[in-house]
């Protein structure tokens, strides 16, 4: 494949165009934390029909392409968020949906899958990551969406950057979880190109923290990887064909705790009343604690898919 | 009676001070009950309800004098939580007389707000306690939900969802006192009679399912359920007339159907309703209202105040 170039600005605007009707323009609300040091705003990607932002890339590669090429149906690999973008945009259009999912996916993501109508197919982790590499795996048939490396799933990703400049201009900070690097590349291409003095950082979670060692020795190495309650985010090594990408658009990686994430859990549940999952809990997490300094900071609050007793353990004060 | 103009009066005066909460079709809830649902969040509403809508408006019509003497109020928390929030804003005194029941969360807030807090420890004669305050301190009374500019600031809960959605073929309320319902009812009639507007009581608070039974608006004995939102021992009087003029229906529904539509909604819309916000979406998930045959249903998750502790209890997968 070609090296992936940051999203131009106006691949990010037909996005926004190409997707309306599918993904909803979210709400930008300021976190109701009393007096804090910093000024924090989340964007609300939670609230998206399935529950992430996924949507938004989903519908901007089905949308450009064309029906010959979705013809056979369309395929995904995911740990979860992305299966259900892509199966939701293929039941609007009414095209046959499969997705490779790891054997460690949780229960509630992989239900959410079966009931839009997708099929579904477990594999280890091993050879699930494999596919992110690969772009194949055997029996598969139709358009391949890649969750994360691909321009046209960054460009409609990047639409939430357009958002965000259009509601809070004068944000200072940007904060993006960071998985396979798609949301941060995405909305990081577009504020670069809105706001020369914004700063977009990634944010990882200790346990799963590939970027931050990226970042650190200058080119992908391998970390531990401990699975966590926290998995939408986090991976034995940043993908290679992003690490270009990541390493030129993101200011650095901002890695928080397991601890910090259920807090800021309870935080957005408690304060706000809505339900964050742990990847998208993690920008709020890392912006309590300091770590993106003070002023006007945006966190991307990129999902609220978790399951219910997780949550439960969460809101009792426990690590699920 | 209030008019749908009285509620145009208030969206101006509510002017940006507070949040245009989102109108969002529901993928999931739509799917499970085979017709378009919609939620408005009145939990992402600043203080986490309703409630400042009211209490905004109210305040705007107070007159220099009343303003210089403090308000006080009744409220289980979150008429409180909005009526300190809305003091603090305008450099006004707040007292607000609580059950001792109120959850904790709610009689924080209010204290953080920089309200004075009255613990009060039995339910049903709170009223009289809060007027003994009143007497006591001069104190300007801002009412939780029997007050005309009250009414015509929840109004404009109506008045955005008729925006948003004009072909809304129906919109169900939950009802406490009866102030939210009667302003979206006179806000969703005035655009469109055809829209139907539903209550929704709990079992253990049925104050205006038994003021329409009755003919006029009642008093409780007592009042038992899990939405301490709701848990108002009386009806209004004016939103007792207002209820009987324009709204179509008004059900009860059990604590337990309460208590299945949070974990519901937080499965579906990823948000966190208190069970007075749920219990709208209780009614319809067992089918207790009669709906028109089609067309778009609107839910009102009317607040999200609710401890940690309880969220988890509620929503904790049975054994």
């Amino acid at each position: 494949m070609k090296l992936l170039q940051p999203v131009p600005l106006d691949e990010i605007r037909a996005a926004r165009s190409r997707i309306q009707g599918r993904a909803i323009r979210t709400p930008l609300v300021r976190l109701n934390a009393g007096a804090l040091p910093v000024d924090v705003f989340l964007k609300l990607e939670n609230l998206q029909p399935i529950g992430s932002f996924k949507l938004r890339g989903a519908a901007n590669a089905l949308g450009l392409a064309g029906p010959e090429q979705l013809k056979r149906g369309v395929w995904t690999a995911s740990a979860g968020n992305m299966a259900q973008g892509v199966a939701w945009c293929a039941r609007q259009l009414g095209i046959p949906c499969s997705v490779v999912v790891p054997d460690t996916a949780p229960a509630a993501k992989s239900a959410a899958i079966e009931r839009l109508g997708a099929r579904i197919i477990k594999v280890s982790f091993a050879d699930w990551l494999e596919v992110f590499r690969t772009r194949t795996y055997d029996g598969m048939d139709g358009l391949f969406i890649h969750a994360f490396a691909d321009s046209a799933v960054m460009a409609g990703n990047g639409t939430i950057g357009l958002e965000i400049q259009e509601d809070l201009p004068d944000a200072d900070v940007v904060l993006v979880p960071y998985g396979g690097g798609g949301l941060a590349c995405g909305i990081a291409s577009a504020m670069r190109a809105l706001n020369p003095n914004i700063k977009v950082y990634a944010c990882e979670v200790e346990t799963a923290a590939p970027l931050a060692a990226a970042m650190t020795a200058g080119n992908p190495v391998e970390v531990s990887y401990t699975p966590s309650f926290v998995d939408g985010i986090g991976s034995p090594a940043v993908f290679e064909d992003m690490w270009p990408l990541a390493s030129k658009l993101l200011d650095g990686s901002l890695v928080v705790g397991l601890t910090e994430v259920a807090d800021a859990i309870r935080t957005l549940a408690e304060r706000n009343h809505v339900i964050a999952e742990g990847a998208g809990a993690a920008p709020v997490a890392a912006a309590l604690a300091g770590k993106a300094g003070t002023g006007k900071v945006v966190c991307i609050v990129s999902g609220g898919n978790i399951d219910l007793h997780k949550l439960a353990a969460i809101f009792e004060g426990r690590i699920p | 009676m209030i008019s749908l103009d009285d509620v145009y009066a208030a969206r101006k005066i509510i002017g940006d001070k507070l949040v245009r909460t989102p109108l969002l079709l529901n993928e999931a809830l739509s799917a499970r009950l085979g017709r378009p649902i919609y939620l408005k969040l009145e939990n992402l509403q600043k203080t986490g309800s309703f409630k400042p809508r009211g209490v905004l408006t109210k305040i705007a019509a107070l007159n220099a004098e009343e303003m210089a003497r403090g308000l006080i109020t009744i409220s289980a928390g979150n008429h409180a939580q909005a009526l300190a929030y809305a003091a603090r804003a305008s450099g006004l005194h707040c007292t607000v007389v609580m059950p001792a029941t109120a959850q904790a969360t709610k009689v924080a807030n209010t204290r953080g707000y920089g309200a004075e807090v009255i613990l009060h420890p039995d339910h049903i004669t709170l009223l009289e306690r809060m007027q003994t305050e009143q007497e006591a301190h001069g104190y300007v009374f801002v009412p939780p939900f029997d007050d005309p500019y009250v009414i015509a600031g929840q109004g404009t809960v109506g008045l955005e969802i008729m925006e948003d959605l004009p072909g809304a073929a129906a919109l169900i309320v939950p009802i406490g006192g009866g102030g939210l319902i009667s302003g979206i009812a006179t806000a969703v009639k005035g655009k469109n009679p055809a829209t139907r507007v539903y209550g929704v009581e709990p079992e253990g608070a049925p104050t205006m399912f038994n003021s329409l039974a009755a003919g006029h608006a009642v008093h409780l004995d007592r009042v038992n359920t899990i939405a301490d939102g709701l848990a108002a021992p009386f009806a209004g009087v004016l939103t007792y007339e207002i209820v009987r003029e324009l709204v179509d229906d008004v059900v009860l529904v059990s604590d337990a159907e309460i208590a299945a539509a949070v974990p519901a909604l937080v499965e579906a819309a990823k948000i966190v309703p208190e069970p007075a916000g749920a219990a709208a979406l209780g009614a319809l998930l067992v089918g207790r209202i009669t709906l028109p045959a089609e067309g778009p249903v609107v839910v009102i998750v009317s607040g999200g105040n609710l401890d940690p502790a309880r969220l988890a209890a509620l929503i904790a997968p049975q054994q």
